[in-house]
């Protein structure tokens, strides 16, 4: 099973990803991106319009 | 704390849009508060800040000194195969300093009676009832958080690419990703290219869905260089490497003072993006111009005319989304038709081959050095033709 993963260090704050979420589980608040796991499908699209590659999918293995 | 609880109109976002909307509407005696989600207006900017339609700029009259930035006096774009044109004319644009255009913008609205307030997080918008909606916002942060509620008669929606509200009020406005942009801009110290021009890359292999900028600003002597490209499936890289690479090829001794982001919707302007007292304005409807993603000009412009809708609205105890489609009219006759052709120009520019892309690019080279009349397509009569039919077949 695959898991969203924010990269701050690298994120620009730009919330061009809460723009193409189809399911709106992405939200900026002030300079912190919030992600609500339960509605994300795992579709990837954020991941593409992130300019810098902030956000990418993982296996969850991986990431704990 | 809000002076009040009742509005006639409530904007949401005090960028261009919001502040044309909240001004011309205070202007014209009613009541109206404009939110502002982040702390200061206009930063952090997520712009390239140049724009070559002045006369929508100039919505309330001339643009204070301050936030011009420098006056453009053409485009140089270094096309496919070396194919580059040169389109000189005076005064055809100027880069903005938003972080002071933004809030100049704000406070003229403020002048004219609207109430501003920061750090005002609109959380929720609900249904229409007794001819108000309700808007419930956030206001401050951490310990000194609250929530509040107001009723408005009207409530626009100004809140960028993202729109959270005229998606939760149920309006179609998220960013699909074959028409969406991705893009970054990089300021980077002192000016890189000619200092009157926007110079652009476009049709090379890196970029074939998007280009590449560089524009300068004098005031500051720095220069926003930034790109924009398709969220495609093509692209594997993020396209701030991919800016990076090319920014070091072109000028290794640049110097970066920071680097911003954004997406940018290239859709054309959306069918639909009114409702009943209700009214997208901006990016939130995908006013942007699709084949070069400037916004700054078209959102004034539309926010003018919500405004003088939204006004004639009010004084006729009307403001039902068939009346409201009014302001969507207005907008399309406006400037909507022409974004729809250039959105129709763009995906045939991404869809020909290397070499009749190669192909265009001297037609418009020759349309350009012979003064952008319309007799400059005889120059190149057969290229011309041969362009005008493969357009005028494409469907895509």
């Amino acid at each position: 099973m695959k898991i969203l993963v924010h990269d701050r260090g690298v994120c620009l704050e730009c919330a061009g990803c809460v723009g193409v979420c189809p399911k709106m589980a992405l939200d900026m608040y002030g300079l912190d991106l919030q992600i609500d796991l339960e509605k994300c499908v795992r579709c990837g699209l954020c991941t593409k319009a992130c300019p810098a590659g902030a956000l990418k999918l993982q296996e969850m293995n991986d990431v704990l | 704390m809000f002076c009040s609880q009742e509005y006639d109109v409530v904007v949401i976002g005090a960028g261009p849009g919001g502040c044309v909307v909240a001004r011309n509407l205070a202007r014209a005696g009613h009541k109206v508060l404009l939110l502002e989600k982040r702390e200061k207006i206009g930063i952090p900017v997520r712009c390239g800040e140049a724009s070559t339609k002045l006369a929508d700029l100039q919505t309330y009259g001339p643009i204070d000194d301050d936030c011009i930035e420098t006056i453009i006096n053409g485009l140089y774009i270094y096309g496919p195969n070396g194919v580059n044109i040169d389109l000189a004319q005076k005064g055809t644009g100027i880069m903005l300093n938003r972080e002071k255009f933004d809030p100049w913008l704000a406070h003229l609205a403020e002048n004219d009676g609207a109430e501003v307030v920061t750090k005002a997080r609109a959380e929720f918008v609900g249904e229409v009832e007794k001819g108000a909606r309700l808007v419930r916002v956030k206001l401050g942060d951490g310990a000194g958080e609250s929530t509040e509620e107001v009723r408005a008669k009207m409530v626009v929606a100004a809140d960028g690419v993202e729109s959270r509200i005229g998606r939760l009020v149920g309006l179609d406005c998220v960013q699909k990703p074959n028409i969406t942009c991705t893009g970054v801009d990089i300021q980077v110290q002192g000016i890189l290219t000619r200092p009157d021009y926007l110079t652009f890359w476009q049709g090379h292999d890196f970029i074939n869905d998007g280009y590449i900028w560089s524009f300068p600003k004098i005031k500051s002597n720095v220069t926003n260089f930034g790109a924009g490209f398709r969220i495609t499936n093509k692209n594997d890289r993020n396209i701030l490497d991919v800016t990076m690479e090319w920014l070091y090829k072109l000028f290794p001794e640049a110097r970066i003072n920071h680097v911003v982001g954004g997406v940018i919707p290239v859709s054309s302007i959306l069918k639909e993006y009114t409702l009943d007292h209700f009214a997208l304005v901006g990016d939130a409807a995908h006013h942007t111009n699709p084949l070069t993603g400037g916004g700054i000009a078209s959102s004034m412009r539309a926010g003018r005319f919500c405004a003088q809708t939204v006004h004639e609205g009010l004084e006729c105890g009307n403001l039902s989304k068939e009346f409201l489609k009014l302001y969507e009219k207005r907008c399309y006759d406006y400037f909507g038709r022409w974004h729809d052709f250039e959105c129709k120009f763009g995906r045939f520019l991404h869809h020909i081959n290397k070499s009749e892309q190669t192909e265009l690019y001297h037609v418009l080279q020759n349309f350009a050095k012979h003064g952008c009349k319309k007799s400059s397509f005889l120059k190149t009569p057969v290229s011309s033709a041969k362009m005008f039919y493969k357009f005028w077949r494409f469907k895509g």
